[in-house]
């Protein structure tokens, strides 16, 4: 699949929102160390990243000031729940932030956001995990993996803000850490899980009455077409096999090093928690850039495009 | 959602020119454009369906590589530097250039036309400039097929005729890959197939008409002829063959006189009145042929007789048995074809049982011309159909004459079921014109036009275009000894021939609708050469080229006059019985395109037509001016209502006469165009159904077709099985021609005549064989895309996206065995020269070819496409290493079949190695400016809804 | 509930293209129009159309066979690329079983041609607007033309006459009978989509001579072993 620039930075600001303000609410339910300013800052830092990020997603619409018609589908489109959810998401973001700043905390309203954080990511990963026709996506691990990558940036983010603030609370670099792991490992098995997939071949996708290798000899025009180009990205699958190691290496492998530092450190630093988030977020920009371009969509077997069961 | 209304303002009638087929169609317009075009329901010929090309119409219309102005050189030819001059300066310069020419002698002016639909004008033309030196393109297309077919039936192949496909069985496609009929044949095969029909595809490739078929025989290129005679092999030894027929309407029984080293030899053993004599096995005597059916002659087909007079003679049959059983076997011509012994075998039952087993007996009464009435007619339902692949070989004449031949045995000719004639054909074979008769260049005059026709089928060697000294008289070498039956001319030898002087040179050399600087020429950089050199003065060897196009083409790029012309939906123009008409096998058709649309805003440019009668009217030519001098035709329109080449017959053979109620033979009638107009653009007489078989021997077909003047007589057409004209070539060959045309002494040019002009078909493997050898291992060929037509449609901006540029079509194994892998670039080097393309492989190909698509490789700068262009960048054109000539000992011949002078395109043999320097580029590339307008039409979008 | 499809006879399809240029010409002008094309004359033309024909290859010389499919929206009975639109723009009509994009409403999201398993919808990039087969919903329901007329461009225009349209669920329509009569069946069934547009499979016409071959195929003509002795014994005479 060609990647989707837009959507990348949806993934990266909207989940960073939602991560970051489930993780710091949650904190501020469980324990006190979090001071009020911390829990004003990360609930404003969550509401402008959603904000950015869906003004960005709408760079994927061909028509933006239609985009409200996207609520229309409620019924049976994720991508329409996704876009309701988010909306609740935010506007009631902004309410908490702004009872927040009135210096009302609202506990209900706290929980409604992360709810509706929650069943925005949710509803994003489904859009992907309920497509049938990218098998490497469609599987109830993208939804997981989604859940875990948007409380990886939270967690990112959130180790920043407070090394930001210098607080005494430490235990983020724990939570960190198993996110971080547990991405990882959700990631390994995304990937790890491609080549046992079993796939249609285009003897399947014709409808032939045998099973002899069926070859594409023209697909109708030379050039390339929108099928050929959205659905299959010749450079970037040239380029993924460098793209992906380095997805993890910055998603995964830096970070961790640098948890398990801190962990040992028992402190926080301001550049390393920066460098540590700059890490994750460049990473799980090129991991979602990955993402597109290792889905490969059934479409392509019409034009010889469809990896082959064996590879 | 609501439909509302419709979506047309105005829908006008005419006939599609997106290629040669000439379908009906229906023009809608809306906000004065054209907005859809679609097929014409009640056209005979396609019946409502419409091609890719033809649906593309609206994008050749308005294509940015449009001419819009007269275009005179400015900068070197080749430059692409023009001036936009005005009409009345263009036709000053072309009067000029013409008569200044024209008076040293009107051989000087040579005018030849390429995707030409009214040829027949177009000679007239000529006629009346009073030049020899005029031909369409028929010489490097198809005369194989057409020459063999006319000298052997009457008619021939695709224009002239169709596989009966409401009732025939079986059709074998012999080397066609689409053809000109390309939705008539599409709609017959699927009837064909839809009622259990079987198709066979004789071709070293399987796509086009391949795909569809039952059976693939993937003949090894160039072997067809050995194919077909041992078909004929089969069908002989097992008896499947049409006695009554061969008798009846062939020759075959006529007797051939056997005196080695006489003027006789070959020839037809006649009666004192000059009657071929067959030997009847009743009587035990020799008996005229013509009384076989009056008298129920019982003629021998085979053994030899002694005639009265002391020699030997025998039934043209029985050579031709004695040859089939010698040299065709199947198991010998299984290691020619490749195609194994055993297919052939059953390949000739099949077609034997189809034949004489499954006949079709249609209840129609008829009469034939010796007055028999016959309660039915049967048929034999098994047709051929063959094109280029046969016809572009060196041996594509004598390979097309073994298939008329097949169909003899068969039965199978204008016989229900089987190929059918398309009127005005079938004709007395005797009756073609022959080509115009001069003994030398002294005999065209200034002021004289001349009378008779340019093209034709020569008889006998005194047909000739040739001087005392046997050179050729004419600019293409066409009617020489090289080669004598060039029926359509020689249109591939122009350029080399006025290049060299040979035989002597020219003045203004005229092309219309021919990209003869590109893809209708071979080895193009020589043909660059010659279209570019100058002599020490600094003159163009070529002085004057003038090109009458409608396109910035490559061809336009290498002129010095351009004058462009309106397109088809631009213009009044006819498709007319004295032509290249649109008819069907149930009758003749033909028909009219109508102006339906303006030329876009601020083009200047003029039909052709009209700019012909302009010429020709200030050219003060004869046909164009009244006796009181003053001029004869307003404008085109006003000619194709008026030109009567006889009293009576006129282009157009629909509603004649002054009040419009007569067909085919009246005086003209002013309102004639209107009615047509009215007729939704054409007119068909569809014949009644007792006329629609057995025409050659059909009395009362016959005698309809004498009164509207397609056949002479109402005699039977007598098919040639034994062409005894070709025998007096090879007399001549050796020496024993009493005529007063001699062959020169040179034994190269004897050897030909007598190897090549056999009257009876024989294989022998195309020239390349031997020049090329194993050095260059493979045949290399192009083959026609449905969805585009030539060079021209690559401007299309709907066409070109299906094909953008093209690929070496390989089989997999031969890959393998050369190193190379799917997608390499590799070179493609032939004996003169070698191209960088790149592979694609295809299992769909017999191992010892490789092939692409025709005419996509362009120069960049050409055709209102960009120079980046993939066709000018990764295409490429094959043209630029198929040689046209060759060399034996001091002798140089153009590389053409040795009778008709058929331009041998698909000889070519090649090796291929994988390219050194993988980069993505064909090699070589050409390139010109292109004109500035031009680059300021195309868009980078292009959203089209008027 | 009636459903509107075309059937596809691979047996006669040469793979012409007619379908595709034919259906391009008319869409284009028509009320779904027009279909944008990018760098017409330049590099890389292309362009959304709705309807493309493939070519495949299938076993090894010179067994091998080159097949064609034209292949454009199939109006899938549980169409995949309706219900994931987020604005209601993609529906499947009712009446008639014709999926359409309602160009007012769509967003250009793109995830219907992320639904769409057969590669069937085309983004028009100039007008931010997914496209895809109509139907030629504005020729079928044209009364203005006549009767015989009102079928899609891509039917109208098939050389080889091996496109049928109708309603697949009465079974008077000669698209509902051609699927009976010659088996038709779907691309790519698994998707569970259950497509609408049907192709009839290929037949191969075998004759058989065996019947014959016995009794009539004998090398019996008098004629060639005549000039076939004579052959032999002049040979021998050398
Ligand atoms: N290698 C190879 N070469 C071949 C062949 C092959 O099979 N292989 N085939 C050969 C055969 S059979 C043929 S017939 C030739 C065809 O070759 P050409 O006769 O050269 O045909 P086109 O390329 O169609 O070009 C005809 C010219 O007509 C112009 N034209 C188009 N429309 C109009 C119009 O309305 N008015 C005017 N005045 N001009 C117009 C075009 O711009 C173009 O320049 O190619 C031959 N060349
Ligand atoms: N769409 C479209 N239609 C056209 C044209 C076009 O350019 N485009 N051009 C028109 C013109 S001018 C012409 S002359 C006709 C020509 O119509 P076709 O005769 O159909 O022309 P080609 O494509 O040259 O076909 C030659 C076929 O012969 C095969 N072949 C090559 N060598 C051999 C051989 O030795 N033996 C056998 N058996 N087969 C061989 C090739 O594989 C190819 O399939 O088409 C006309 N129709
Ligand atoms: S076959 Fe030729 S004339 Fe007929 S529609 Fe196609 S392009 Fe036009
Ligand atoms: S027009 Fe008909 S024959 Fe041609 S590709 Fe389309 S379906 Fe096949
Ligand atoms: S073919 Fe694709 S676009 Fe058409 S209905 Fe089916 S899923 Fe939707
Ligand atoms: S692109 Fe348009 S039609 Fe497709 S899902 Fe998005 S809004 Fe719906
Ligand atoms: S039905 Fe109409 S829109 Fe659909 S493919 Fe055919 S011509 Fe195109
Ligand atoms: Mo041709």
């Amino acid at each position: 699949m060609h990647p989707p620039l837009s959507l990348i930075f949806f993934f990266v600001t909207g989940g960073t929102s939602v991560g970051l303000f489930t993780l710091i609410y949650m904190l501020d339910i469980l324990s006190s160390d979090i001071s009020k300013e911390i829990l004003f800052m990360g609930s404003f830092v969550s509401l402008c990243l959603i904000a950015v990020g869906a003004v960005g997603a709408s760079f994927h619409l061909g028509h933006k000031l239609r985009a409200w018609k996207a609520v229309r589908r409620f019924r049976t489109s994720w991508l329409s729940r996704e876009a309701i959810f988010s909306g609740i998401y935010g506007a009631l973001l902004l309410l908490y932030t702004l009872l927040l700043h009135n210096s009302k905390n609202s506990l209900y309203i706290g929980a409604l956001v992360c709810l509706f954080g929650l069943l925005s990511a949710f509803s994003t990963a489904m859009i992907y995990a309920s497509n049938r026709f990218v098998l490497e996506w469609h599987t109830p691990v993208t939804v997981l993996y989604f859940l875990i990558m948007y409380l990886m940036l939270g967690a990112g983010a959130l180790n920043f803000l407070l090394s930001v603030y210098n607080p005494a609370y430490g235990g983020i670099f724990k939570i960190l850490l198993v996110v971080l792991v547990l991405a990882f490992l959700l990631r390994l098995y995304f990937n790890i899980r491609q080549p046992y997939i079993k796939r249609p071949s285009l003897a399947e996708a014709l409808n032939l009455p045998f099973n002899k290798p069926v070859r594409l000899v023209d697909k109708g025009t030379t050039t390339e077409n929108y099928c050929t180009k959205e659905f299959f990205y010749r450079k970037g699958k040239e380029r993924l096999s460098v793209f992906l190691p380095l997805a993890y290496l910055l998603t995964f492998f830096i970070p961790t090093a640098f948890s398990l530092y801190f962990l040992l450190m028992k402190e926080n630093q301001i550049l390393v928690s920066g460098v540590v988030f700059f890490s994750i977020l460049s990473g799980s920009i090129l991991e979602r850039w990955c993402f597109f371009v290792e889905g490969n969509h059934v479409q392509n077997l019409f034009y010889g495009l469809y990896p082959s069961e064996k590879s | 959602m609501s439909i509302g209304g419709s979506f047309y303002e105005e829908k006008n009638y005419s006939t599609c020119y997106m290629c040669a087929c000439r379908c009906g169609i229906e023009v809608y317009k809306r906000n004065g454009k054209v907005v859809y075009i679609k097929g014409n329901e009640e056209h005979p010929l396609n019946r409502g369906v419409l091609c890719a090309k033809g649906s593309a119409g609206i994008m050749k219309e308005y294509s940015p590589a449009r001419l819009r102005k007269p275009l005179l050189r400015v900068g070197p030819r080749g430059s692409g530097q023009f001036k936009e001059i005005e009409w009345e300066e263009a036709l000053n310069i072309a009067v000029e250039w013409i008569d200044s020419a024209r008076r040293k002698n009107p051989a000087k002016v040579a005018f030849f036309t390429g995707r030409d639909q009214m040829q027949a004008i177009n000679g007239w033309f000529a006629q009346q400039i009073g030049t020899i030196n005029w031909a369409a393109h028929g010489g490097f297309c198809s005369v194989n097929v057409a020459a063999a077919g006319l000298m052997s039936t009457g008619y021939s192949f695709w224009e002239f005729g169709d596989p009966d496909f409401e009732n025939t069985r079986y059709l074998m496609m012999i080397g066609v890959a689409e053809d000109h009929a390309s939705n008539p044949f599409k709609l017959g095969i699927q009837e064909l197939k839809r009622k259990g029909g079987k198709l066979v595809f004789v071709n070293p490739v399987r796509w086009s008409y391949g795909a569809i078929a039952d059976e693939w025989i993937p003949i090894k290129p160039g072997t067809d002829g050995a194919f077909v005679l041992s078909l004929a092999y089969v069908l002989f030894k097992y008896n499947l063959i049409d006695w009554e027929f061969l008798k009846e309407r062939t020759n075959a029984t006529w007797l051939v006189i056997n005196k080695r080293g006489t003027s006789e030899d070959g020839l037809f053993y006649r009666d004192a009145e000059g009657n071929p004599l067959v030997y009847d096995k009743v009587s035990r005597s020799f008996k005229p042929a013509k009384l076989i059916v009056p008298e129920g002659l019982n003629p021998a087909f085979t053994g030899e007789f002694e005639t009265p007079e002391g020699f030997k003679v025998r039934p043209a049959f029985d050579i031709f048995a004695e040859r089939l059983i010698q040299d065709y076997e199947p198991t010998k011509v299984e290691k020619i074809t490749g195609i194994p012994a055993k297919d052939i075998e059953r390949i000739a039952k099949e077609i034997g049982t189809i034949a004489f087993f499954n006949p079709v007996e249609l209840p129609l009464e008829w009469t034939d011309v010796w007055g028999r009435k016959h309660k039915t007619i049967r048929g034999r339902p098994v047709s051929f159909h063959i094109m280029r692949g046969v016809a572009s070989h060196t041996n594509g004449f004598q390979t097309a004459r073994a298939v008329f031949l097949l169909e003899m045995l068969l039965g199978c000719i204008d016989t229900p079921g089987g190929h059918l004639a398309k009127p005005p054909y079938p004709k007395h074979i005797e009756d073609f014109p022959k080509p115009i008769k001069i003994r030398s260049l002294k005999d065209l005059k200034y002021d004289k036009p001349l009378h008779g026709s340019l093209l034709g089928i020569p008889q006998n060697p005194d047909d000739l275009l040739v001087d005392k000294e046997g050179n050729p008289l004419r600019i293409d070498k066409a009617y020489s000894w090289e080669f004598p039956i060039a029926v359509h001319g020689c249109i591939h030898n122009v350029i080399p021939c006025a290049y060299k002087k040979d035989p002597y040179p020219i003045e203004v050399l005229i092309i219309y609708m021919a990209n003869m600087a590109w893809n209708s020429s071979q080895d193009i950089p020589y043909i660059i050469k010659a279209l570019t050199a100058k002599d020490s003065a600094g003159n163009y060897l070529i002085p004057k080229i003038i090109t009458v196009d409608a396109f910035y083409s490559e061809q336009v790029a290498y002129s010095d006059l351009v004058l462009p012309d309106a397109t088809y939906l631009e213009q009044w123009f006819a498709l007319s019985l004295l032509d290249r008409p649109p008819s069907v096998a149930d009758g003749p058709v033909d028909a009219l395109r109508q102006p339906v649309v303006e030329p876009p805003e601020g083009f200047d440019v003029k039909p052709w037509g009209d700019v012909m009668i302009e010429l020709g009217t200030r050219l003060n030519l004869p046909g164009f001016i009244k006796e009181d001098g003053s001029r004869k035709y307003r404008d085109f329109k006003d000619f194709l209502v008026n030109w009567q080449p006889k009293p009576g017959v006129g282009v157009l053979a629909g509603w004649r006469g002054e009040k419009g109620d007569k067909h085919f033979i009246g005086e003209p009638n002013p309102d004639q165009l209107n009615m047509y107009v009215k007729n939704r653009g054409f007119f068909y007489y569809r014949l009644p159904e007792h006329m629609r078989y057995n025409r050659h021997i059909n009395r009362d077909y016959l005698e309809w077709a004498k009164a509207v003047g397609f056949v002479k007589r109402t005699d039977p057409i007598i098919m040639n099985f034994y062409l005894e004209s070709l025998q007096t070539f090879r007399l001549a060959g050796l020496g024993l021609w009493k005529g007063e045309n001699q062959p020169p002494e040179d034994p190269l040019i004897r050897d030909r005549l007598v190897k090549y002009m056999d009257p009876l078909p024989f294989w022998y493997p195309p020239f390349e064989e031997d020049i090329s050898g194993d050095q260059y291992p493979f045949y290399a060929f192009t083959v026609r895309p449905q969805w585009m037509y030539h060079s021209w449609d690559s401007q299309n901006a709907w066409l070109r996206q299906i094909s953008t540029r093209n690929y070496l079509y390989m089989n997999p194994n031969t890959a393998e065995k050369l190193g190379i892998k799917h997608l390499d670039w590799v070179w493609v080097e032939s004996r003169i020269g070698r191209i960088k393309c790149q592979v694609f492989l295809t299992q769909a190909t017999e191992p010892s070819c490789v092939w692409t698509w025709n005419a996509i490789g362009k120069m960049s700068g050409t055709w209102g496409l960009e120079e980046t262009a993939q066709e000018s960048q990764l295409g490429f054109l094959l043209n630029h290493i198929i040689p046209y000539n060759f060399r034996t000992g001091s002798r140089e011949f153009f590389y053409c079949d040795p009778v008709t002078g058929h331009f041998a395109w698909f000889d070519l043999k090649v090796k291929i190695y994988k390219a050194e320097d993988q980069k993505a580029s064909a090699e070589p590339r050409y390139s010109v400016k292109p004109l500035p307008h031009i680059e300021k039409r195309r868009g980078k979008i292009l959203r089209y809804k008027p | 509930m009636a459903q509107y499809a075309l059937v596809i006879d691979l047996n006669v399809c040469v793979g012409c293209h007619a379908c595709a240029v034919n259906c391009k010409e008319w869409n284009t002008q028509g009320q779904f129009g027009p279909l944008s094309d990018y760098d017409p004359y330049g590099e890389t033309p292309s362009g959304v159309w709705y309807n493309r024909v493939f070519t495949f290859e299938v076993g090894e010389f010179p067994n091998v066979e080159i097949f064609h499919i034209p292949k454009s929206c199939l109006h899938c009975q549980e169409a995949p690329c309706v219900p994931v639109c987020p604005t209601g723009a993609s529906y499947k009509r009712e009446e008639d079983g014709i999926v359409l994009v309602n160009y007012n409403d769509c967003i250009g999201c793109k995830l219907c041609s992320w639904n769409c398993p057969y590669g069937c919808r085309e983004f028009d990039e100039i007008e931010k607007v997914m496209k895809k087969c109509t139907l030629c919903i504005d020729r079928i329901y044209d009364e203005s033309l006549p009767p015989s007329q009102r079928k899609p461009a891509c039917v109208l225009t098939c050389p080889a006459k091996a496109r049928f349209f109708g309603d697949i669920e009465d079974p008077q329509s000669e698209a509902y009978k051609a699927i009976k009569e010659r088996g038709g069946y779907v691309l790519f069934p698994s998707t569970g989509a259950v497509p609408s547009n049907h192709y009839l499979p290929r037949t191969e016409k075998e004759l058989d001579l065996s019947d014959l071959e016995e009794r009539i195929l004998k090398p019996d003509s008098q004629l060639f072993l005549e000039v076939w002795k004579r052959i032999k014994t002049s040979k021998e005479d050398y």
